[in-house]
C-alpha cells in the first residue's frame, strides 16, 4: 500500500530554551488507514499533527505527504489540500456566518469555479449530514453539528487524508457519537485516510492501528487489541483502557481467565455470559 | 441581557429584498440615509416611513426585531427630544411656559421630525444587515471599494476582517456573558457601587475576554491556513454577484421613490 504521510526522524521545539516537543519521531500513515493517536497531554500529539500539513515544519528530519516534502514552499497549497485538519474547538474554525459559505471557504481559496464549488459543497454537506443546516448561522447549531460543519469544510477540498485533533473533546455524548460515525463513514466508504487524536479509548478502539506517544516519541504501536491487552503498560503512560479491557483485566487479576483482547462490547459480553453459564 | 443586541444579525430568507444584489443594497441604503435627511415635510417623511415599512413587510422581518433594535437607541432619542424641546426658540408665543423654560411650537415639530428620522435611520440601516448575509455584505463592499486597490488600499484584507468580526460578535457576546457569570459567582459586584467602582469592575471581565479573543484568533488563523487561505489572490466566490433584471427593476423603484421624496421638497414647504 502507498504511504500517505511519512515522518522520519522528526525533531521540533517551539523555543530554544525549552525542551524539544518532538524527539526524533517516526510516523507513517498508509492510504485508507484509520489511525488513532493516543498520549497524555503535552506529549506532542498536536505538534506532530501540525507537521502533516505544513503548519509547522521540522527542525530536523522530514515529513513527506504523497512524496512531497512539507518544506517545499511551492507545494504548500497542494499539501494542505491533500491533508485536511480539524481542531478541537468548532467555534474557532468556522470563518463564515452561514454554514454553506463556510463549507465553501477552502474551495474559494483554492480558486475553484463557482459551479464546481456548489457541487462539491453540496456533496460534502451530504456526506457529513449537515445539508439541512446549510442556510443556518453557525452559532445556532450545537457543538456536534458545528464540528460536522468543520469536517464538511475540510471534505469539500476532497483531501486524501484528514487529521482530527481531539474533535470530540468539547462535545456531549450524542454529538460525539455522530461525529465519530461521520469520521468512520468517510474512512470506510470514501477511503479517506483518518488520523484521529483522542483521549477517548472507545474511539481509539475502532481504529485500524493505534499509535501511543509519550515525550515526543512513539512508544507503542499496534492494533487496538494488541495495545489494550497490555493494560498495565497503557496505564503506566497515564492513559486509560476501554471499559471492556478493564473488566477483562480485573477479572484476570481475580483469577478468572478472560481474554483482554475482547475489546468490543459484544465480545466482552459473550465472555462474561460464558462465565456465568459455566 | 447581552443577547438582546441585534446589530449585525442576519435573518436568512428568500424575499426579493434578500435576493437583491448586495452592492445595490448598500448604495440604496446610503442614498436612503441621504434622502431621509433631505425630507423635511409631512409627505416626504410619510414616504420614508411607508418605504421602510413596506420593505420590512416584503422581507418578512418580524416587527419584534425592529423593536429590539430600536430599544438600545431609546436614550439617544429621549436625549434629542429633551434637548431640542427646550433649546429651540420660536417666533410666536410659547406653548408652555414655566419659570425659565419655554417650549415653542417649532421645537415640538422639530422633535417629531427628528424622532421620525432617527427611527427611520435605524430601521432602514438594520434592514440591510437583516436581509444581507455578512459575507454578501462584505463581498459587496469589497467590490464597491475595488477601485481603491489602485491606491494600494488593502480591500480584500479589510473585507475579510469585517467578515470575521461579524462572525465572532455572537460568539464573543456569549463568552462575555459566561465571564460575567463566572466573576459574579466569585463575588464580583458589577451592578452596585459608584461609577468608578463599576468601571473598575469591568477590568476582570475585559482581561479574560481579550485573552480568549487572542487565543481564538490564533486558532482561527491556523484553521484558515489549513484551508488553503493565502490572501485575496486567485480567490473565487461561491456566490457570484450578478446584476439581474429584477435588480434593475428594484433599482428603478428605489430611484422613483427617492425622486418622489425630493419632489416633495419642491411642492411642500419644509416643517423645520
Amino acid at each position: 500500500m502507498q504511504e500517505m504521510i511519512k515522518a522520519t526522524n522528526l525533531y521540533f521545539g517551539y523555543s530554544e530554551e525549552r525542551e524539544n516537543v518532538l524527539n526524533g519521531i517516526n510516523f507513517y500513515a498508509k492510504k485508507g488507514e484509520f489511525i488513532a493517536v493516543l498520549g497524555s497531554n503535552g506529549c506532542g500529539k498536536s505538534t506532530l499533527a501540525k507537521h502533516f500539513n505544513a503548519i509547522l515544519v521540522p527542525e530536523k528530519g522530514q515529513v513527506k505527504v504523497c512524496d512531497m516534502l512539507t518544506t517545499q514552499e511551492d507545494k504548500l497549497l497542494d499539501i494542505r489540500q491533500k491533508v485536511g485538519m480539524v481542531f478541537q474547538n468548532p467555534d474557532n474554525q468556522i470563518v463564515a456566518t452561514i454554514v454553506e459559505e463556510d463549507v465553501a471557504f477552502a474551495l474559494e481559496n483554492m480558486g475553484v469555479a463557482p459551479d464546481e464549488i456548489r457541487k462539491r459543497i453540496d456533496e460534502a454537506m451530504e456526506k457529513t449530514g449537515v445539508y439541512k443546516f446549510k442556510d443556518k448561522a453557525p452559532h445556532h447549531l450545537s457543538g456536534g453539528q458545528k464540528q460536522r460543519v468543520a469536517i464538511a469544510g475540510i471534505i469539500a477540498m476532497r483531501p486524501d487524508c484528514i487529521v482530527l485533533d481531539e474533535p470530540t473533546a468539547m462535545l456531549d455524548p450524542e454529538g460525539r457519537r455522530k461525529v465519530l460515525k461521520t469520521i468512520k463513514t468517510l474512512n470506510k466508504e470514501y477511503g479517506i485516510t483518518v488520523i484521529l487524536i483522542t483521549h477517548y479509548m472507545d474511539e481509539a478502539a475502532q481504529a485500524d492501528r493505534i499509535v501511543v506517544m509519550s515525550k515526543g516519541n512513539v512508544v507503542k504501536e499496534g492494533t487496538p487489541k494488541e495495545i489494550f491487552s497490555q493494560v498495565e503498560m497503557v496505564k503506566s503512560l497515564s492513559l486509560d483502557v476501554p471499559q471492556t479491557s478493564e473488566i477483562a483485566y480485573e477479572m484476570t487479576k481475580l483469577g478468572y481467565k478472560m481474554s483482554t483482547e475482547a475489546i468490543s462490547i459484544d465480545e466482552c459480553a459473550q465472555q462474561l455470559y460464558d462465565f456465568l453459564k459455566g | 441581557m447581552l443577547k438582546d443586541i441585534t446589530i449585525g444579525q442576519h435573518f436568512p430568507g428568500n424575499s426579493p429584498v434578500h435576493r437583491l444584489d448586495s452592492r445595490i443594497k448598500i448604495l440604496v441604503t446610503i442614498a436612503y440615509v441621504v434622502f431621509l435627511f433631505l425630507s423635511s415635510n409631512i409627505a416626504g417623511l410619510a414616504l420614508n416611513i411607508i418605504f421602510v415599512f413596506s420593505l420590512y413587510m416584503l422581507a418578512k422581518i418580524p416587527l419584534k426585531m425592529l423593536r429590539k433594535s430600536l430599544k438600545p437607541i431609546l436614550p439617544i432619542i429621549i436625549f434629542t427630544v429633551i434637548l431640542n424641546l427646550f433649546f429651540i426658540t420660536g417666533t410666536g408665543t410659547p406653548l408652555f411656559h414655566l419659570w425659565k423654560i419655554n417650549i415653542y411650537k417649532e421645537g415640538v415639530i422639530f422633535c417629531i421630525v427628528m424622532v421620525i428620522r432617527i427611527i427611520c435611520l435605524i430601521s432602514g440601516t438594520s434592514l440591510l444587515t437583516y436581509t444581507t448575509s455578512p459575507i454578501e455584505l462584505t463581498d459587496g463592499m469589497e467590490r464597491l471599494m475595488k477601485p481603491l486597490e489602485f491606491i494600494k488600499f488593502p480591500v480584500h484584507e479589510m473585507a475579510m476582517m469585517m467578515t470575521i468580526a461579524l462572525r465572532f460578535i455572537p460568539t464573543l457576546i456569549e463568552e462575555t456573558d459566561k465571564i460575567i457569570s463566572a466573576q459574579k459567582s466569585r463575588g464580583a459586584l458589577l451592578d452596585s457601587g459608584s461609577f468608578k467602582d463599576r468601571v473598575k469592575a469591568l477590568v476582570p471581565i475585559l482581561i479574560p475576554l481579550f485573552i480568549s479573543a487572542f487565543r481564538r484568533a490564533d486558532e482561527l488563523a491556523t484553521a484558515m491556513e489549513c484551508r488553503c487561505y493565502h490572501g485575496g489572490k486567485g480567490r473565487t466566490r461561491l456566490k457570484q454577484l450578478k446584476i439581474t433584471g429584477s435588480d434593475i427593476l428594484s433599482t428603478v423603484i428605489c430611484i422613483v421613490f427617492f425622486t418622489a421624496v425630493f419632489a416633495t421638497r419642491l411642492v411642500m414647504p419644509s416643517l423645520i
